[in-house]
């Protein structure tokens, strides 16, 4: 709890991780290839289905991370896990999570950071660790074990790079998913704590858009995503057609 | 010392490297590499037998399945990236591994783990290898006397920021890469900042060294297949400037003649924060003279950046009480040691040492070096106080070779009997042996009784 006794951060977004009710959860359409049960080692399934997937929602008119990037890592790291209807939901839910951590910061954004790429990252990691069923203690852990980890630098990212890079950063929310049960003591507070995420980056967080309406209202939906995620123009694909 | 102003300063970095790799080591920098590397096998030796290193190498074995890279404690094999993480956490896992106090990076963890991770290090000569994990932690600690003091102050963990360089270079230059590769697996290695302060006093402390010497050996795998990305090594930015509040300082690597930070790593005389050791020593010395039973109250003068690091009067958890001044004094006071014991569970629980720990002040004091502490113990008969300028294991009171060899004894012979020697053995003569060699007595597993 945060000093004045309200839940931080890190709790809601590890409430809201476990505990969002899948049948609020916007659904994943048909438009996202499943490919079939992977029989590889979950960090391989991860790291090359997030980058199929990243293949499949190309648009040559996206010059850079967008919402498809985000997506790819965490379905690619949720796949990875699990092969349910509630696989899918998970991915979405750390979506949801990136998505709100990036326009939390649109009023004072750091220079030099890929913050998509930061909270995707981020994101991707409570999507694994709800896909692999941690509880709430593994998946305080997790989110520390991926925040820790997380700040991606900015720069221009050719094709061939991006896709690895979000296949690396699904086999990295695979591996934390997994090994965070035994993480023996984590910090509780990686996003808001004294040394922090927050704190390096010297972030301010917008805390309505962050947490506002959490689990309720779906902000990875629609087109104001396009310009949280960087006023990108290439969303237009299977994420669409799915009806989003 | 070189600037690296090259128009691509991680390209001039990479041949710079290289060219060292052909030449070989300065006789007095290949001293200084031999007891860095010996002093981290034995960290990671004994770091490796702790329950979240254990953990770690399940995890990724159930992740990545196995693979061709050794794991150090262990014969188990793991994916590179994986190995690499395990090996990394390991030497740091006990707070007991190196430190350059100017940046307060260990570089050896990183350095180890990207050598030990790449498959062609066991078809190296031993030269080369020590050479490799040299330059690994040079190019570490170049990067982070570039980012020094901002890097830390910023509340970046250096050491966890500064390793995916390290990683990088180890591992291209173990599997062979050319200079426009290993340029571009230093420039890849930059593009993600690891590790925050937040973690310390945590297994996350450990866990991110791991994961960003992972990130490297990554960096170098990618590249070494042909990938290239942005240049981030150095240039104007070094690394983004939101990592650093102040421009830079020029990225500067060894000339053939002097300028090796390696030379200023020292090895941590006790299994906690280096900022404590100065505290520590100044309360094995008191331990001789006055009775734990008729402390009043302790006073201890530190640099406000020591009680900053290490203040916590209530650590919970053994790694919260290895980063705790006061649990580290009261511990060595009453039990007139600080090894592994006095940082363990039942140590941290013991009513006489939390009643101690409670009744010990720190005083911040500017005008102090980091590396001073004095310490004042107030009985009913009166006080006792010592100061420590220069504590063991710091620049100016290296531990000499055979304090070193007992530390590696105390970390590895309990487990793997016979051990201790044969890495002292390989590593001191690492010139006439093979990587194959040094690999060999790494992976030492536990002795089952």
């Amino acid at each position: 709890m945060s000093p004045q006794g309200s839940p931080t951060v890190e709790q809601r977004l590890v409430d809201f991780t476990i505990d969002t009710a899948d049948a609020v959860v916007p659904r994943v359409g048909p438009g996202i290839p499943r490919p079939p049960r992977c029989a590889r080692p979950p960090a391989t399934c991860a790291r090359t289905g997030a980058g199929d997937l990243l293949e499949a929602m190309r648009d040559p008119r996206c010059p850079g991370p967008c919402r498809s990037d985000v997506l790819a890592t965490a379905l690619g790291a949720a796949r990875a896990l699990g092969d349910d209807d509630r696989t899918d939901i998970a991915a979405v839910i750390g979506v949801e999570v990136a998505v709100r951590l990036v326009g939390a910061t649109r009023d004072d954004r750091p220079a030099g950071i890929d913050l998509v790429r930061t909270a995707g990252l981020i994101g991707a990691g409570l999507a694994a660790a709800r896909a692999a069923g941690l509880d709430h203690a593994g998946t305080s852990r997790a989110l520390a074990m991926t925040t820790s980890q997380a700040v991606a630098v900015a720069g221009d990212v050719p094709w061939p790079a991006r896709r690895h890079l979000a296949g690396a950063a699904a086999s990295i929310a695979v591996e934390v998913a997994l090994a965070a049960p035994g993480l023996a003591v984590a910090p509780t507070h990686p996003i808001s704590g004294v040394r922090g995420l927050q704190d390096v980056l010297r972030l301010h967080l917008d805390g309505e858009v962050l947490l506002g309406g959490l689990g309720t209202d779906w902000r990875c939906r629609g087109p104001a995503v396009d310009g949280v995620l960087g006023a990108c123009s290439c969303d237009t694909g299977p994420w669409e057609v799915a009806g989003w | 010392m070189t600037v690296l102003d090259h128009p691509s300063p991680s390209r001039a970095l990479a041949d710079s490297a290289l060219r060292w790799l052909r030449s070989g080591l300065p006789d007095g920098i290949a001293r200084d590499a031999r007891r860095t590397l010996l002093n981290a096998a034995a960290a990671g030796i004994g770091g490796s037998m702790d329950a979240t290193a254990q953990a770690l190498l399940a995890a990724g074995e159930a992740a990545h399945g196995p693979g061709p890279s050794p794991v150090i404690g262990s014969r188990r094999r793991l994916d590179p990236i994986a190995a690499a993480a395990v090996t990394a956490h390991s030497v740091t896992q006990d707070d007991f591994d190196d430190a350059h106090p100017p940046t307060i990076i260990h570089p050896g963890a990183a350095a180890l783990a990207g050598v030990m991770s790449e498959p062609a290090t066991a078809r190296r000569g031993g030269g080369a290898v020590l050479t490799a994990f040299a330059l690994a932690c040079e190019a570490q600690l170049a990067l982070g006397s570039a980012l020094s003091p901002s890097l830390y102050a910023l509340g970046w963990h250096a050491t966890s920021t500064c390793a995916p360089v390290g990683a990088a270079l180890a591992t291209g230059l173990m599997a062979g890469l050319d200079a426009p590769s290993l340029a571009a697996a230093l420039d890849m290695a930059c593009g993600r900042l690891v590790g925050l302060r937040v973690a310390h006093g945590t297994h996350l402390k450990g866990y991110q060294v791991g994961r960003g010497a992972a990130w490297g050996v990554e960096s170098a795998h990618v590249a070494g297949a042909g990938g290239r990305g942005p240049g981030r090594l150095g240039g104007p930015g070094v690394l983004p400037p939101v990592a650093t509040e102040e421009e830079p300082a020029p990225l500067r690597f060894p000339s053939p003649d002097d300028g090796w930070e390696l030379s200023a790593v020292t090895f941590k005389p006790y299994p906690a924060g280096i900022v404590c050791s100065g505290g520590i020593e100044a309360a094995l010395h008191l331990s001789g003279e006055v009775d734990a039973a008729d402390v009043l109250r302790v006073e201890v003068q530190v640099h406000p950046l020591v009680a900053e690091l290490a203040g916590d009067a209530d650590p919970r958890e053994e790694m919260q009480a290895r980063v705790s001044l006061p649990h580290g004094i009261a511990a060595a006071l009453v039990d007139g040691a600080a090894g592994m014991a006095q940082f363990s569970a039942s140590r941290l629980a013991d009513p006489t040492v939390r009643s101690l720990r409670r009744r010990i002040q720190l005083h911040p004091d500017p005008d102090l070096p980091r590396a001073t502490a004095v310490v004042r113990v107030i009985t009913a008969d009166g006080a006792r106080s010592h100061r420590v300028e220069d504590p063991r294991g710091s620049a100016t009171r290296p531990l000499g070779d055979e304090e070193l060899e007992a530390k590696v004894h105390g970390l590895v012979e309990g487990d793997r009997p016979g051990c201790a020697t044969a890495l002292i053995d390989t590593i001191g003569h690492l010139d006439e042996r093979s990587g194959a060699d040094l690999l060999a007595v790494l992976t030492t597993p536990r002795t089952e009784r």
